[in-house]
């Protein structure tokens, strides 16, 4: 999976699927760019053709002589055993959204299979049946998106807020933001139980931020019909969220932005030199961040979203930076434990277009198949698979 | 002294009003600002003093309301309004703003109850049933203000006063039956609204059900009377892709109204647009048929034509064997064609010497060449549009058709001529200059003239987004790597252009004596692969497909293999029918050369075959 590969994305998917269909798969850990090693079939190595994706045949002897490289002390390298594939739910709204999901489009071009749940799927306790969610680009505070100033008027947004309100009170919700808040806490409760959680773009800081604000009205009137708490932010609380903490939240229904946890886009400064670096972490000890930031290359190209970047301080203590823009504040992906399951949040909207904007063309991955910054999500959905082992001490 | 103690007394009182209300007026800017900040308490505290020192003063009241519900002290906004309404009772703004709390109170029955109540204390208007419906709107309450509208319905003697309104609310809530049925209701009052109501209509039609909702209610509405909801109720088929019912309703609008065709003319151009060739072809003959004395006539004639040309070239189109690089024409027979061809004729009579009839003399020229495989008529037609005219698309075509006539029969010099002409007109796409330059770049070739050849082939490859410019340098490296050999080039140009004349027996023969040549290298490799194409473009798959496994056994010798397997997998596929094979072969392309460029082509045929084959 280094430089030599074809189609990084599509041999995530091989690799699911195979997992799936009982071949014993070995993640190998940094080992040329984070290889996988899968017992030999004919079918699979037909499908890698048919798919484009590069692969190589070694021998039993050469595959020890990996094996053995690979877990040497020497190498920063380490072996998973990749046992079941995870079932993956995407939580996605039903009908026409103006924008696309950067996870939805890696999973359709991977081919790795996935449902799509809703609010009234999680309500009613659905996400037992699944071992991975992933959330993108919603808005758990029940704001449609802070999107109030640009795009009240626009008619995907006027159909989409009567959508959410009906759908509140099909659930028995008098507001939108009530139902969101028993949507987060419901998440939270899957993640505790054992749930592995993905999140991406403003799908990360507006679900703390509806964590945090279990207890009070943060939306403004145009948004749920009443004033929000005027004192709304003292009465936020932090110990009820996974990942942020200390925030401060933007109660101007106008701004488009939820609170200080992400980044403006001046601080960005120049976009041409808009680059976030990957964290190099110990295979043999940090397996898990080890496999989040798998990777041909570990300096990738930003990419913009509602939640651009996390600032630093207001970020957990307990949460791991797996990538962050050196030389400031500025993080990218961070990942960390909740109970019996995990969690990890990636900013931005989507890793291969700078700047989507609402109603802008999905990007076609046919055309980025070796992207970086897809490999990242794709990362995400195999770390579940892996065998857990004892940390070394 | 009296009147001038009595002006003392009535200056200060002024002044001391004036200064009572200057700091009143001040206290309110006060809380307004502490409201702006966000700071409620200190706001509804100096609102709650100001109310109390002139209570009948609205602003004050308002204010003090609007505090209060942010401050979600709804009880005290409750109190407020029903201390305002036992003075004002009948100020129906109260009793929507009453109702307003209690809603957000989350009190829906009571918040209803409150709204109802201004129709039974006063003589119900259409004032009051906006003004409290918009309360019941402002809250998203959309139900309770269809029954409010409703209500108004009822008590108007204007049965459409708030067919807008609720027509909006219905779409809103997306009951999209009801909401057509509103719209309709204005337009049987005011056919001129069509535009307007079809535009709304049109604004729902993409979600989910609103078209299928719609239409029914139309078709009930549908009256002689009332033409504009025939031009609705087509628009609303046309969206749902019903092209039959919308031209049943045209051909109506237009017997009942014009009786020239107008609208059936504007349907017949949609379709054609839309590609929906055989019914655009109906309605142009319908025109025709039913309005022969339309201003419209002659243009309906030349859509006509052009509608029966794209059928047929779809036709013609469909049954070439278009995989093959080379393959033998027949002549194509189709009841179809002279009916276009007298299309055309017809169009040619109307539009003397303009460009319409210069593109139909090409269209007919065109259809004699490929389609009845008559050069001779096709040259007439053709050499009739050089010969008339020196504008437009129609005579670069005609050159370049001569020009590949002129190949075919092996007339070089004419063709030559031909394709030279092309390179000298005015105005010329550079695509289609680029095209002659490659085909006279080939006939230099064939006549020996290879420096001249290389410099069209240079001009070509200029521009390399240009589609010939990969042929200009494929051609280009056979030049040059067979400059030093040119006994053997000028044999493969022979062999080419013979090719080119479609013999391809004698081609083949030619091509058999590089192919039996390992020392001639790409010539050999080139060659090889021809022959093979030779044999396949006279239908003879077996030894076809032996010469194709032969190019592909050279392996890496000989640069064309990865094409043989393509072509050996499409020989399967499409020649014999062989569906299993061919996946082997296009599998086979895919293990053996990974990096070919039918790689993604192999794909897309592996999976389809793997669809058909499950």
């Amino acid at each position: 999976m280094d430089l030599n590969q074809t189609d990084h994305l599509k041999a995530y998917g091989i690799t699911f699927r195979a997992i799936g269909n009982g071949y014993k798969s070995d993640w190998l850990l940094n080992y040329r760019g984070g290889s996988f090693l899968i017992d030999y079939d004919s079918k699979l190595t037909a499908e890698c053709r048919l798919k484009g994706i590069a692969f190589q045949e070694v021998s039993f002897s050469e595959a020890a002589d990996i094996y053995s490289w690979v877990q040497s002390d020497e190498n920063n390298m380490d072996v998973v055993r990749l046992e079941k594939s995870p079932k993956i739910a995407v939580y996605v709204p039903p009908g026409f959204q103006p924008w696309d999901d950067a996870v939805t489009l890696a999973l359709e071009y991977a081919k790795v299979p996935y449902d799509k749940i809703w609010n009234d799927e999680i309500l009613k306790g659905d996400l037992e049946k699944y071992d991975w969610l992933h959330l993108h680009h919603e808005d758990f505070t029940g704001q449609y998106g802070k999107f109030y100033a640009s795009f009240s008027n626009a008619q995907w947004y006027i159909d989409q807020q009567i959508w959410y309100e009906q759908n509140a009170k099909q659930n028995g919700f008098k507001k939108v933001s009530e139902m969101m808040k028993a949507v987060s806490q419901t998440i939270k409760n899957f993640v505790g139980k054992g749930g592995f959680l993905f999140a991406m773009c403003s799908a990360t800081d507006s679900y703390d931020i509806s964590l945090a604000a279990q207890n009070v009205d943060i939306a403004a009137q145009m948004y749920d019909g009443d004033a929000a708490d005027p004192d709304a932010q003292n009465k936020l609380e932090y110990n009820n969220t996974l990942a942020f903490t200390d925030f401060k939240l933007e109660m101007n229904p106008y701004v488009y932005e939820y609170s200080d946890i992400d980044i403006q886009p001046i601080e960005i400064g120049n976009f041409n030199n808009d680059y976030f670096t990957l964290f190099e972490f110990s295979a043999k000890y940090d397996p898990v961040p080890t496999m989040l930031t798998q990777d041909h290359v570990s300096v990738i190209r930003g990419f913009m979203g509602q939640t651009t970047m996390f600032r630093r301080s207001r970020i957990k203590k307990s949460v791991i930076i797996l990538a962050e823009r050196e030389g400031t504040d500025q993080v990218k992906y961070i990942h960390g434990n909740f109970g019996r399951g995990t969690f990890t949040f990636y900013a931005g909207h989507d890793p291969e277009d700078y700047q989507h904007a609402v109603g802008d063309p999905p990007t076609d991955l046919a055309l980025y198949k070796n992207s970086l910054g897809y490999r990242l999500i794709l990362n995400n959905i195999l770390f579940p698979a892996a065998t857990k082992k004892k940390q070394k001490t | 002294m009296l009147l001038r103690l009595f002006i003392i007394f009535v200056l200060s009182s002024f002044i001391l009003f004036a200064q009572n209300n200057s700091i009143l007026l001040n206290k309110f800017a006060l809380a307004e600002s502490y409201e702006n900040s966000g700071d409620l308490e200190k706001a509804v505290k100096i609102y709650e003093e100001l109310y109390e020192l002139e209570p009948n003063n609205n602003f004050y009241f308002e204010s003090l309301n609007r505090a209060y519900v942010g401050l979600k002290n709804y009880a005290a906004s409750v109190n407020l309004i029903e201390k305002e309404i036992t003075r004002r009772s009948k100020d129906i703004n109260l009793h929507g703003l009453l109702g307003s709390t209690y809603y957000l109170m989350g009190n829906e029955e009571k918040a209803f109850s409150t709204w109802d109540k201004p129709f039974s204390l006063n003589e119900p208007n259409p004032i009051t049933i906006r003004v409290i419906a918009n309360y019941a709107i402002q809250r998203r309450a959309f139900e309770k203000a269809i029954d409010i509208y409703l209500k108004g319905k009822n008590i108007t003697s204007d049965g459409n006063i708030f067919s807008n309104d609720l027509a909006q609310l219905y779409s809103i809530t997306m009951q999209y039956e009801k909401a057509t049925a509103e719209y309709c209701s204005i337009l049987s009052a005011d056919p001129l609204q069509l535009q307007t109501i079809q535009t709304k209509i049109l604004a729902n039609v993409n979600k989910p059900n609103a078209l299928k909702a719609s239409i029914p209610v139309v078709e009930k509405y549908l009256n002689d009377d009332n033409l504009s909801f025939s031009y609705l109720l087509a628009r609303l088929y046309i969206e749902n892709k019903e092209f039959d019912k919308a031209y049943e309703i045209y051909l109506d609008i237009d017997k009942k109204q014009s009786e020239n065709g107008d609208e059936l003319y504007r349907y017949a151009e949609f379709l054609f647009k839309e590609a929906q060739y055989s019914l655009s072809r109906n309605v142009y003959r319908s025109i025709m048929e039913l309005f022969p004395n339309s201003p419209l006539i002659t243009s309906a004639k030349l859509g006509y034509a052009k509608t029966l040309e794209a059928i047929l070239m779809g036709d013609f189109t469909k049954q070439l064997p278009l995989w093959k690089p080379y393959f033998i024409k027949h002549p194509y027979e189709s009841d179809d064609i002279e009916e276009t061809i007298d299309a055309f004729n017809e169009v040619v009579r109307l539009y003397k010497n303009s460009e319409a009839a210069y593109e139909a003399m090409l269209r007919i020229g065109m259809i004699k060449f490929y389609l009845q495989d008559n050069q001779i008529e096709a040259k007439q037609y053709l050499n009739k549009i050089i010969k008339e005219t020196r504008m437009g698309v129609s005579i670069t075509e005609a050159y370049s058709r001569l020009g590949e006539i002129a190949l075919l029969n092996g007339d070089l010099a004419e063709a030559e001529k031909n394709y030279s002409q092309i390179t000298i007109l005015a105005n010329v796409d550079i695509q289609i200059i680029n095209d002659a330059k490659y085909k006279l770049a080939r006939i230099k070739l064939y006549l020996g003239k290879i420096a001249q050849a290389k410099k069209l082939l240079a001009d070509v490859m200029i521009n390399l987004k240009d589609n010939n410019a990969n042929d200009a340098l494929e051609l280009s490296l056979l030049l040059n790597t067979s400059k030093n050999d040119s006994s053997n080039l000028m044999l493969f140009a022979n062999a080419e252009f013979l090719a080119d004349q479609k013999k391809f027996n004698e081609a083949g023969k030619k091509y058999k004596l590089l192919a039996n040549n390992p020392q001639v290298f790409i010539l050999h490799s080139v060659a090889s692969l021809r022959m093979a194409e030779m044999e396949l473009a006279q239908d003879n798959y077996p030894h076809s497909i032996e010469l194709f496994e032969k190019v592909f056994e050279e392996g890496e010798k000989n640069i064309y293999s990865d094409k043989a397997l393509y072509l050996l997998g499409d020989i399967y596929q499409y020649g014999i029918g062989d569906n299993t094979k061919a996946v082997e072969m296009y599998e086979k392309l895919l293990i053996e050369f990974p990096a070919s460029i039918y790689i993604d082509y192999a794909r897309v045929e592996i999976i389809k075959l793997k669809d058909k084959l499950s």
